[in-house]
Order: structure tokens, then sequence, then C-alpha cells
């Protein structure tokens, strides 16, 4: 029985010219995990809140069509029986969460239902235990972590028992773990009580899995629809569609007949492939699959150049690249599995960190006798736990926070004795929220607003950045209605106005889809290549396998090791890429979808060949 | 983050307290602080306000507290030193240029004093207020007067901790940015602050939306609604309530006597020994709940009975 029932909607906001939804036909099952794949501005959200009956109840705007919920006309439901009917998950936990303490919180929607208190007990009581928030149930919202945030707003929802529950990008804001944790519970969830789960998510590798079918919406339309990850993998790559997880997509680009969902799976396809190539292959012949440079059938040429048109390229690099290449250092790179990789000299280190140790006035040591050298010209990627220090680092290398012990040299200066100010003009620094940067009604003047109130760079400058961030068609837009890839160009240019040596980026791919990361990973090589030096906090380990040269990993404040990506990711436990656990033990250091499309097609030739 | 400033709930005895006993204790100190004029009163209510604080774990908090109290005592005390005449015990006398005479008085100096004693036992009841009472409990309390007033007031309360992280971060960015926050001029440095005060604005409002959709989601404005109250009263609340009305008696009592009044000027009132021994009684009487906190942690099967 169809316990969600979408008929021909179409809607569109108040204050938009274009349709959000159109003509949306869909029929949700009882018990069914629905997973909602789509980019920015597909259409995932507004489609959630119209089931969810926050549209048009919440929403102004025009409305086509109507969602039935148990055959009921979601617009005919009291606001009591919507509740109860069908749940709405956002993903800030921070805006939807309304009291100061865990319980209270849990306890607001059923008071609002005017359950009994006794209930109300028993409820909070259960759910502590299943969510795993006994620990936390008397700290208060605000001290939480992003993870713990929306498992208490999950219980929350949870606690008004609705049959449906819409969960918007639940797991965009957290770290990976978190992640895991909160995916785990979610499918525990759907088998244990049969609820309906319906969940939008622009990162399909962490849930492709769990779900029992999957819609992929473009342009406020379902696309697809699907009841198995491999279809849905194989049409996504024929469509020329990038919401697929490494995994399959290395299987579909490589025209594998079939496509895993999952590492274990792809493990498993691999392994029926008896004449795999492996490491021992490649040493008897004399050669490195991965250092050749294949040959690209049609699929695959689609999915690369689909990436590649997302990044604008309106000039060539002169203008401000090729004025800042003029002040490029010489370097020597050395080709390494067909990415560059700089072979460092002492002489190259523009960040040095000695012996530094911090601990912040109120919390345990942040830093531990750290030893870290920043290479010139590169991308280096800082992972790690949450808490292990990495934030803390960057900030002293910003010079936001001074050292208790050690020495901390930025472009040959102490930061002891240099002013957050002053270091700005050479270190540019881009935090998890770029929104923090925006507070001028257009971008022109959010761009410009360095240049004019703080004397940084020139007029020639800002107008190349506009148009090599492909801003120039927003100028007159407020900054705050762009979405979260535009929000962090226009950051990103206000920064790099001053033609900083140094980017600093924490959690620049957090909430972002595959095409805005690879966007932003081919601005940054850009940038590389004009000698700009890039340091970057992620949990994000496809996008560190495609983009990092180097990886550092801290743990408990300390720097515990530091190499080449390919040493530091390929095999690792926890930071190994899809696409490494996928190859792993059968050929070392692959790290990326090209590297892996290259290894499966050699084999397709070779058994081709035989 | 420096959380100092606001509850944060720590298992002593204190905080288990029903809010609306604190807000009791809170509202004594604070209303017989008014009322007092008699420094060893006033002092008398300072030490149990202190003696909570520090029981309730807020040692540090409520010395952040006392210095600021004490930037705002100087300037009391140096006004009262400047302008008051009404004394007679000149202290010392200043000839200013033009040949302008001020005179420094003993009593106003005193006075000064003890107006400062009664402006830290303001400051000593409200941090005791903010530090120890769970808002969420107070207004779920209080909410059974007025829901919508206790919801705004929540979520008012629940966004400032957020709204102080929001203008650290931001601060920080701006900072990088290259925004200068020290300049040595007011105008150019409120001016530098249009950046923190322009982005915390557009994310308060933007993140006002979807609360605005979350409490909709979540049934807000349902009616009947229930409160759950999480605190019942408990003996040690019982305790605490009896002690701080035989403490208001008391109060009331030296009030009365004008055991508690006291004179700076023209010359400073004598202190009888009669004042004090109530003054005493009321500090044992308001400070029971951090005698018994000791009790807690001395005999942690006192937490049982009480």
């Amino acid at each position: 029985m169809a316990v969600i029932k979408v008929d021909n909607l179409t809607y569109q906001y108040a204050n938009s010219s274009i349709p959000a939804l159109q003509d949306i036909n869909l029929e949700v099952q009882a018990g069914e995990f629905v997973l909602l794949a789509g980019g920015s501005g597909s259409g995932k959200t507004s489609l959630l809140r119209a089931i969810n009956g926050a549209i048009p109840h919440f929403y102004a705007g025009f409305i086509k069509g109507q969602v039935y919920l148990d055959n009921q006309a979601v617009s005919s439901l009291d606001q009591r029986q919507r509740v109860q009917t069908a749940g709405l998950l956002h993903q800030d936990a921070d805006s939807q969460l309304i009291m100061n303490s865990v319980t209270a919180e849990i306890a607001f929607g059923m008071e609002n239902m005017g359950l009994p208190v006794k209930l109300i007990r028993r409820r909070i009581a259960e759910l502590n235990s299943a969510l795993n928030l006994n620990q936390d149930n008397h700290k208060r919202t605000a001290d939480l972590s992003a993870g713990q945030k929306q498992r208490v707003a999950l219980a929350a929802l949870l606690a008004m028992q609705p049959q449906i529950l819409l969960l918007d990008e639940p797991t965009s804001q957290i770290d990976p773990v978190a992640a895991e944790e909160f995916l785990t519970i979610i499918r525990r969830l759907n088998e244990d009580t049969g609820i309906t789960i319906i969940m939008a998510e622009q990162r399909l590798e962490r849930c492709l899995h769990l779900a029992d079918r999957y819609l992929v919406m473009e342009n406020g339309q379902i696309k697809g629809d699907f009841k198995k990850a491999d279809d849905m993998a194989r049409w996504a790559v024929e469509n020329r569609c990038p919401f697929v997880p490494p995994v399959p997509r290395v299987f579909a680009l490589a025209g594998q007949p079939s496509i895993p969902a999952t590492v274990k799976e792809g493990r498993q396809l691999l392994r029926e492939l008896k004449t795999f190539p492996t490491n021992d292959d490649d040493h008897r012949n004399g050669s490195t699959q991965l250092q050749k440079h294949h040959k690209c059938n049609p699929e695959e040429q689609a999915m690369k150049d689909l990436f590649r048109e997302s990044v604008i390229l309106p000039l060539p690099p002169t203008g401000f690249f090729a004025i800042a290449q003029k002040d490029r250092l010489e370097s020597t790179f050395v080709v390494t599995n067909g990415s560059s990789m700089k072979q460092p000299t002492c002489s190259d280190y523009i960040v040095e960190m000695n012996q530094v140790s911090y601990t912040y006035p109120h919390g345990g040591k942040a830093l531990r006798q750290v030893d870290f050298k920043l290479h010139s010209q590169v991308i280096t990627a800082l992972i790690g736990d949450n808490g292990a220090g990495k934030t803390t680092l960057l900030k002293h290398i910003i010079g936001l926070i001074k050292p208790d012990r050690g020495r901390v040299k930025v472009l040959g200066g102490d930061t002891l004795h240099l002013d957050v100010e002053d270091l700005a003009s050479g270190v540019g620094y881009l935090s998890q929220q770029p929104d923090d940067y925006l507070f001028l009604p257009t971008v022109r003047e959010e761009i410009s607003f360095s240049r004019r109130k703080l004397g940084r760079g020139t007029a020639e400058t800002e107008k190349q950045l506009i148009y090599r961030l492909g801003l120039q068609d927003y100028l007159d837009c407020n900054p705050r209605d762009l979405s979260t890839g535009q929000r962090q160009r226009v950051a990103l240019a206000s920064i790099l106005l001053s033609k900083p040596k140094i980017l600093l980026l924490d959690e620049p791919t957090r909430g972002m889809d595959y095409n805005l990361k690879a966007e932003l990973g081919e601005i940054l090589k850009e940038f590389v290549q004009t000698g700009v030096t890039i340091l970057l906090v992620s949990h994000d380990s496809e996008f560190i396998a495609e983009y990092a040269d180097e990886v550092a990993l801290m743990s408990t404040g300390e720097i515990i090791a530091q190499g080449s990506t390919g040493e530091m990711l390929s095999g690792s436990i926890y930071y190994a890429p899809q696409v490494n656990r996928l190859f792993n033990g059968l050929h070392e250091q692959v790290l990326t979808v090209e590297q892996g499309v290259g290894l499966l097609k050699d084999y397709r030739v070779r058994s081709e060949g035989d | 983050m420096n959380w100092d400033y606001t509850y944060q709930y720590r298992d002593n005895f204190i905080y288990n307290l029903h809010p609306g006993i604190v807000l009791l204790l809170c509202t004594n100190f604070l209303i017989w602080c008014l009322i007092f004029s008699h420094p060893v009163y006033l002092a008398s209510l300072l030490a149990a306000n202190g003696m909570l604080l520090i029981s309730a774990g807020h040692l540090r908090t409520w010395y952040l507290y006392l210095k600021f109290s004490l930037f705002m005592s100087a300037v009391i005390i140096v006004i009262n030193l400047l302008f008051s005449s009404a004394g007679t015990t000149t202290l010392l006398e200043l000839t200013l240029l033009g040949g302008y005479t001020i005179k420094v008085y003993w009593e106003a100096l005193m006075y000064g004093l003890g107006m400062s004693l009664r402006l830290m036992v303001a400051i000593s009841s409200f941090a005791l207020f903010t530090l120890a009472v769970d808002s969420d409990q107070m207004l779920a309390w209080v909410g059974r007067f007025g829901t919508r007033t206790a919801l705004v007031a929540t979520s008012t309360l629940r966004i400032i901790p957020v709204m102080i992280e929001d203008y650290h971060r931001i601060t920080e960015v701006q900072k990088c940015r290259g925004v200068r926050f020290n300049h040595r001029s007011i105008r150019r440095r409120i001016k530098s602050y249009w950046p923190v005060m322009g982005s915390m604005l557009l994310s308060s409002l933007e993140r006002s939306m979807t609360m605005a959709e979350s409490l909709y989601n979540r049934g807000y404005g349902l009616k009947p609604r229930t409160n759950m109250q999480l605190h019942r009263w408990q003996s040690g609340d019982y305790l605490v309530f009896f002690s701080t009305l035989t403490g208001i008696l008391v109060a009331s009592l030296a009030q009365w006597q004008h055991w508690s009044s006291y004179s700076y000027y023209p010359v400073l009132d004598r202190v009888d020994s009669v004042e004090i021994l109530p003054a005493s009684i009321l500090l044992l009487l308001l400070a029971l709940p951090a005698i018994i906190n000791w009790g807690w942690e001395k005999w942690p099967s006192l937490r049982s009975i009480i």
C-alpha cells in the first residue's frame, strides 16, 4: 500500500521565478527506504517539504497537484495529524534545536502534542537508550558535537512517533564517524520498526547500500527511479549524471557488466575476474599500469567532461595567474601515478612548526610538541579525528593562536611577533562556513570590500578573480542567495584578492555535492600551479585522494605521520578512499577513480586478448 | 569556547534544587541587599551568596564577576569621594586650579565601600541565577502562566551561546581577512565591527527561518499542551525553602528593629553586637544549601536522604 502518493505536483516558491518542483509523480510503499539523490538546487528539499506538508502550510507559493499521506491529502490534514504522520529532519541541527537541554529538546514536540507526562518520560528514556543518548541527556544542546546534535534532533522527531521519516542531508554537516553512526541508527530504525524513510543525500558512498529504492532528481523533476543501486549507477553514467559513488563509478566507466554498490560487492566482483592484474604482474611486466595514460572511451570521456564543464574557464591562465606565476619559485616535479608530486627541498618549507605545544585556557592540550613542515606549492591535507588539533594547527599558522611553547615560522617570520592582520596579506584562511565572510548586499561589494576598505589587491586582480571563479553572472546578486559552492567561491575571491602565498582551508568540501567538489578541486590545482601553497583540513578521503599531494595525520594533538597521498592513504584502515579499499591487496596505491578505471580497462584488454 | 558565564549542569546539591527555590534565593539576596544599608548585613549576604557559588563549583566565575564589579565599585567610590560633602571627618583636602577646594571625607569613603558591597551582592545574585538555574526547567515552571512568552524566552536563551560562538568565529575570520579591531579611534573600531555584526545578523535571520519551520514541524501552537515538570519537589527543596523563609523572617525582624540600618553621615554609626547576631544567623540560613552540599560530598549517603 502506498503510504505516500505525490500526484502531478508542481510548486514554485513565492520569491522565485522558476518552479522548484515540476510534475512530480511518486508512490512510496510503507516501510520503504528511499534514497533521494541530486545536486544542490535539484528540488530534494522542496519535495521533502511537500511530503511533510511544510509546503504549502509554511511556505507560500504557487502549487498544483497534491500529496497524499495514507490516502489523505496533506493540505487537508491538521497540524497534529501532520506531525504524527511525517517528521522532517533538516541538515543543520543547530537551527532546529529549540530548547537548552537534551531532555527538554526531546520532550518539546510531545509536550506540544499534549501527551501525558508519564508517557513523555517513558519515551525519552527509551529514545535515550535507542539512540545512545544516555551519556548526553544532562548536557546542554549547545555543548554537543554536530553528530550528537543530529541524533538529539532525530530523537526529538521520533518521540512524536511519525509514520514517515524525512531526512534532508542529515550527515552533510557531520564528520564521517558520526555520519556512520547516524546512518546505522537510521538503517536499524527502518529494519526494526518498519518506518518509511526518505533520505535526501548528495554524497552516496556512505548510504548507497542502505536503501531499497533510488530516486534521482534534477531541475525539480524525478529523472530516475531505480530498485537497484547498480541500475542507478549505470543509468547515471549513461546520462552523464555525477551522483555516483566512486566504486560503482569505476565499474560503470570501465564498462563492466556488473556494477557493485559497496566496496564488499566490488571486491567480490574483482575476485571473480581471475586474470586481474596484480602488483606481481606489474613487476613482471616491468611496467606500472597506473602510470599509463589510458585512452578514454566515450562514456568515460563524457564523465570527465561533465566534471570539467562545471569548472568555468573564461580566461586562459593569463591575468591573475600569469601575474602570480611571475613570483613562482623554481621547483622540481616528478610524475608519479599520473599526478604531479613535488620533491621538496629544505628551502621549500613555507611553514615550519618546531616543538609547538598549546593548551586552551579551559581545555586539555590541543597541540603536543608538534613538528610540522609545509612544502611550498603543493596541496597538503591534514586528516585526523575531531579534536585531534587540526583547526588549532591552522590557527597557529594564520597567527590567531600563539604557541605556549615552540616556534611557528610562516613565510620566514615568527608568528609570535606578527599580528593576524599582518599575516593576512600572505596567508589566506577560509573557514568551514563561508557565510561568515558574507555581509554585504551584492557579490560585487563583497569582493571589492577587501580592496576598498582593507587596501588589498587591485581592481585588475579583482576583475580577473571574478572571471576565474565564474562569478561574473552573479555580481549583482545577494551572496546569501547563492548556492553553497558559489558562496564559497565569493568568500575565496575576497581572500585571494591579496594574492596570499599560503591558502588554509578548513573542511572546504563540507555539504558539497560531487560536482562542486570537482570544481573546487580543479580551482585549487590551478592555484597551486601559480605558486600558491594549500593546506586543507578535511575528512573527505575521496577528495584528498583526487587532489592532495601530501597528507599529514594528526591524533591527540600530535602529527603522527606525514607523507605523499599515496603512502598515507593507500591501505589505510580508516582514511583509505573507496577506490583504494576496492583494490586493497590487489594493487597498491590505487587512489583515484581514473586509476581504478585504468586498471579495470587494462584487465578487459587482457581478457579480450586471451 | 568559554562557557563559564552560562548554565552547565553539575552534579551537586545546588544544581539539584528546584529552579523556583534558586529563584527565591536569588530574589532574596537582591531584595535584601537593596533594603539593607548596614555593611555587616551586606557582607553576610555577600558571604552567603559567595558560599553558594563556590559550593556550586563557580569560584573562578564568581571572581570574574567580582572583578567586573570592582571597576564599577571604583567609579562609585571616586564619585562619592569627590561629590559627597555630608561627612565630618576630613581625610584630605585638594586644591584645584582656580583655587577651588575639594574635601575628601572618611564617611564618603565608607559610604562608597558600602554601596560597592551592595553592588557586589546584586551582581553575585545575578551570577547565581545565571549559572545555577536551567532555563528550560525554569521556563517550564514559569511557562504554566504563559507558554508563548516562556517559549520565546527559552529560544532566545538557547540562541545566546550560539550567537556567542558566531561572534567569536566571525571575528576570527574577519581578522584573517585583514580587518583590524584594535584601532585607537573608537569611531574606526566601531566601524571595523560592521562586518561582524552584518554577518551575525544575516546568519541569525537565516537561522530564525529554519527554527520557525522546526517549531511548526514539532507541533508548536497545538493545544492543550503539557509541561513535563522534570523537577519534583524533594526533601532538600523543602529544607532550603523553610530555611530561606526563616531567613526572610530574621531579615524582616532586623529591619523592623533597625538593626540592619546604618547611617554613614554625618558620622559613621557604631556597630553594636546585638546587630551582628541576626546577621550571623541570616548568613547561616541563606548559606544552608552550601552546607548541605558539603555534607553531600562528605557523606554520599546523604544524597539519598536530602
